[in-house]
C-alpha cells in the first residue's frame, strides 16, 4: 500500500508531482526508469480506491469534480476523475496516435499552432507507451501513422460492417487500437466487448493501478491521497515544492523537481495561484467536438466485432481540407447501448452508430481563470469557426465515405455535449511569448518545473489525447536533466 | 395500444396531460407506460410468446433509470399517441423504445433460440458489472 498519511511525509523529495492521471504516471515510470532510487511523492486530490472498491461502489472515485470549478450550467460540460489514477480509471482506452500534421498545422495548412516537436520525435515515446499499456493493434494502421515497431498485441476483431470497409478502404479503415487486451497477462483479462469500460468486469484495459504496482510497491514512492495542491513554491525563479491542504491545514512539501499534471482546469489554476502569470495561461481551454450519426443498413449485420469500438475510418483525418475546416476521426461504433437495435423484425442488427471526432481551434476567449474564489473558473462560450466547417465537410463527406455499405439512411443523431478530453490552456511551444512550456514540458521560466498532461496541448487533431500525454511524458522524463 | 389519432383518443390524451399537471403523482395511476412499452414488445415481437411476469420485469428495469419528470412525459405521450408514433415524432422517443426492446431481446434467450417463435421468450436480470454482454461479439482468438 503506497498511501502514506500526511505526517509521515519526508521532509524533502528528489520529485514531487501533483496529480495521478497519466501524464504524472507515466512521468513517474520513465524518471524512476532513469532514477530508480529517487524519493518522489504524489499529491493527489481525490481518494486511493482500489479496484475492489470500484468494481464494489460501481464509480471510480468518491470525489465529486464538477464541485472543484465553478462555470455557466448552459455552457459546455467538462467531466474528470479525481482520485488515484486519474483518466486511466474512467477511460475506454482508445488509443489512436496524432497523425504528424497533427504536429505541424500551421507550417501545413496555415492555421492554429505547430507543435514545438514533431511526430518523429515523438515516435519511441508512442511504442514506449504502448508497450507499457500493451495496446492491441493492428499493424498496418502504419501507413496513416508511421511506427518503428509493431503493437505489442494483435489487432481486436472487425465486425462484418467494418470488413465491407476494410475491403474498400484498406488504407482508410482499421481495427482501432486499443489499450484493451486481446489476449490475457497476468491478472488482466481480455476484453470480450462487455461495454462497461469505465468498470472493465475482466480489468482488460490499462489502469495506473493494474500496471504501475512496481512504482507503488516501492518504499521510495509515496501516495498522499485526499489532498488538494493549491501552489507552487517558488523561490528566486527555482520550484522549491508544493503546497497543499488535506484535513483542513495548509503544508508545504519540498522537492528538487516539481511537477503539475493536475488537468487542464486544475494545472493552470494552480499556476496562477503561484504567481506565474502568462498571457496565454489558462486560454485556449479546447476539445474535439462529437458527432453522432446512426446509419441504417440494407441486409448487412453489425455488432459482431470483439471491441464495443471495433473500427476506425482516416479518410477525413489530414488533406487540404483542413485549411479551411477540422480534420475528422470517424469510429464505427459496435454496440447497441445508444441507439438500440432496430425494431424490424430480422434487421435488429442493420445499423451503424458512428462518433466523429471534429477538430476545433483553440479560442483565447475558452479559458480557466481566477475569480478570486477558491475553485477555478471556466468559461467555454463557443466552439471556433474552424470547428463548424469541419461539421459541414463530414455531412457533405460521409455518403462518399459510407459509399461501400449498403445505406439507407443517415441519420444525424444529437451531438455529444462533450468527449471527454480537456485540453489546452497551458500551450506548449518554443515562443515563450505564446506558451508556457517546452517541448519537453518544462516551465519557460522556472526550469525545475513540468507540467504534465494535455494541458500542454497547443491543438488537438482528432484523436483520443491519452496516449499521447503519456508519450509525452514518457519524452519528457528522458530528457530532463539531460 | 395501436396508434389511432382519433379525436377521442386525442381528448384521453389531454384529459391525461390535464389531469397530470393539476394533480401531480396521481395521474400515474391513470396511465400505466408500462403497459404501452409491454404493448409495444408484442406488436414489435408477432408470433413470440413473451413471458410477460419476466417482461414486466425489464420494463421495471428500464424505467427505473428514468427521472419521474421523464416518465411522466413518456406515460402521456405513449398513452396518447402511442410508442411507434411518438417515435416517428421525436428522436428521443424512438430511440427510448428501441433501447427498451433492445434490452428486452438482449436479455433474454431471444437470441440464442434458433426459431424464437418456437419457445418461449424469457427476459433473466442482469446484475451490473457482468461481463462480456454482446451476444453477437466475435471473440474468436487472433
Amino acid at each position: 500500500m503506497p498511501v502514506i498519511a500526511p505526517e509521515m511525509i519526508e521532509d524533502h523529495y528528489d520529485l514531487v508531482i501533483g496529480g495521478t492521471g497519466f501524464g504524472s504516471m507515466f512521468f513517474l515510470h520513465g524518471y524512476r526508469r532513469r532514477f530508480p532510487r529517487a524519493r518522489v511523492l504524489l499529491v493527489e486530490w481525490g481518494g486511493f480506491h482500489d479496484r475492489s472498491w470500484q468494481i464494489e461502489n460501481q464509480r471510480n472515485s468518491d470525489t465529486d469534480a464538477a464541485q472543484t470549478f465553478v462555470q455557466d450550467p448552459d455552457e459546455k460540460p467538462w467531466f474528470f476523475t479525481l482520485g488515484f489514477g486519474g483518466g486511466t480509471n474512467c477511460w475506454w482506452a482508445n488509443t489512436p496516435r496524432l497523425s504528424p500534421n497533427d504536429f505541424r498545422l500551421r507550417t501545413m495548412y496555415g492555421v492554429g499552432e505547430d507543435w514545438p516537436i514533431s511526430y518523429e520525435d515523438l515516435e519511441p515515446y508512442y511504442v514506449a507507451a504502448e508497450q507499457i499499456m500493451l495496446v492491441a493493434g493492428p499493424n498496418d494502421l502504419g501507413c496513416r501513422y508511421p511506427r518503428s515497431a509493431p503493437y505489442p498485441q494483435p489487432a481486436h476483431n472487425l465486425s462484418s460492417v467494418d470488413r465491407i470497409m476494410k475491403s474498400a478502404m484498406p488504407d482508410h479503415h482499421f481495427a482501432v487500437p486499443t489499450a484493451r487486451l486481446r489476449t490475457p497477462v497476468g491478472d488482466r483479462g481480455p476484453c470480450c466487448d462487455s461495454v462497461q469500460c469505465n468498470l472493465c468486469p475482466l480489468d482488460a484495459k490499462f489502469t495506473a493501478l493494474n500496471t504501475f504496482g512496481e512504482h507503488m510497491d516501492a518504499p521510495t514512492v509515496h501516495v498522499l491521497p485526499n489532498a488538494r495542491v493549491l501552489s507552487v513554491e517558488l523561490e528566486g525563479g527555482v520550484a522549491k515544492g508544493l503546497r497543499y491542504s488535506t484535513g483542513g491545514r495548509e503544508q508545504v512539501v519540498t522537492g528538487d523537481l516539481v511537477a503539475i499534471g493536475c488537468n487542464a482546469i486544475h494545472s493552470p489554476f494552480i499556476l496562477m495561484r503561484s504567481g506565474l502569470f502568462h498571457p496565454a495561461l489558462g486560454k485556449y481551454l479546447h476539445e474535439k467536438h462529437v458527432l453522432q450519426f446512426e446509419v441504417l443498413l440494407d441486409g448487412v449485420d453489425h455488432f459482431d466485432g470483439g471491441i464495443p469500438t471495433a473500427g476506425l475510418n482516416t479518410l477525413m483525418v489530414d488533406g487540404e481540407h483542413r485549411r479551411e475546416g477540422g480534420a475528422a476521426l470517424v469510429y464505427f461504433i459496435n454496440h447497441y447501448f445508444r441507439d438500440g437495435l432496430r425494431a424490424e423484425w430480422g434487421r435488429w442488427r442493420q445499423t451503424l452508430p458512428m462518433e466523429v471526432f471534429v477538430e476545433d481551434l483553440p479560442l483565447e476567449a475558452n479559458k480557466v481563470f481566477d475569480e478570486g474564489g477558491e475553485m477555478p473558473a471556466v468559461s467555454h462560450p463557443r466552439r471556433s469557426s474552424y470547428c463548424d466547417k469541419g461539421v459541414e465537410h463530414v455531412i457533405a463527406k460521409l455518403p462518399q465515405l459510407l459509399a461501400p455499405l449498403p445505406v439507407e439512411r443517415i441519420i444525424r443523431r444529437q451531438d455529444l455535449p462533450t468527449g471527454f478530453h480537456i485540453q489546452g490552456t497551458c500551450r506548449m511551444g518554443k515562443d515563450r511569448a505564446q506558451s508556457i512550456v517546452d517541448g519537453g514540458l518544462v516551465h519557460h521560466d522556472v526550469r525545475n518545473l513540468l507540467v504534465l498532461g494535455t494541458s500542454v496541448w497547443p491543438s488537438c487533431g482528432t484523436a483520443n489525447p491519452s496516449l499521447t500525454a503519456a508519450a509525452l511524458s514518457l519524452r519528457a522524463a528522458a530528457l530532463i536533466g539531460g | 395500444m395501436k396508434f389511432n389519432p382519433s379525436r377521442r383518443n386525442i381528448l384521453i390524451g389531454g384529459g391525461t396531460a390535464a389531469i397530470a399537471a393539476a394533480s401531480g403523482a396521481s395521474w400515474v395511476l391513470l396511465a400505466d407506460e408500462h403497459q404501452a412499452l409491454l404493448d409495444y414488445f408484442k406488436r414489435s415481437l408477432p408470433g413470440v410468446r413473451i413471458d410477460e411476469a419476466s417482461a414486466a420485469e425489464c420494463i421495471h428495469e428500464f424505467l427505473g433509470r428514468w427521472s419521474w419528470k421523464q416518465r411522466r412525459a413518456a406515460t402521456v405521450a405513449w398513452q396518447t399517441f402511442g410508442v411507434e408514433t411518438m417515435g416517428t415524432m421525436s428522436d428521443k422517443f424512438e430511440l427510448a423504445a428501441r433501447r427498451a426492446l433492445t434490452m428486452y431481446l438482449t436479455n433474454s434467450n431471444f437470441f440464442e433460440v434458433a426459431d424464437p417463435r418456437a419457445k418461449t421468450i424469457v427476459y433473466v436480470s442482469r446484475p451490473s458489472g457482468t461481463a462480456c454482454t454482446n451476444p453477437f461479439a466475435n471473440l474468436d482468438p487472433p
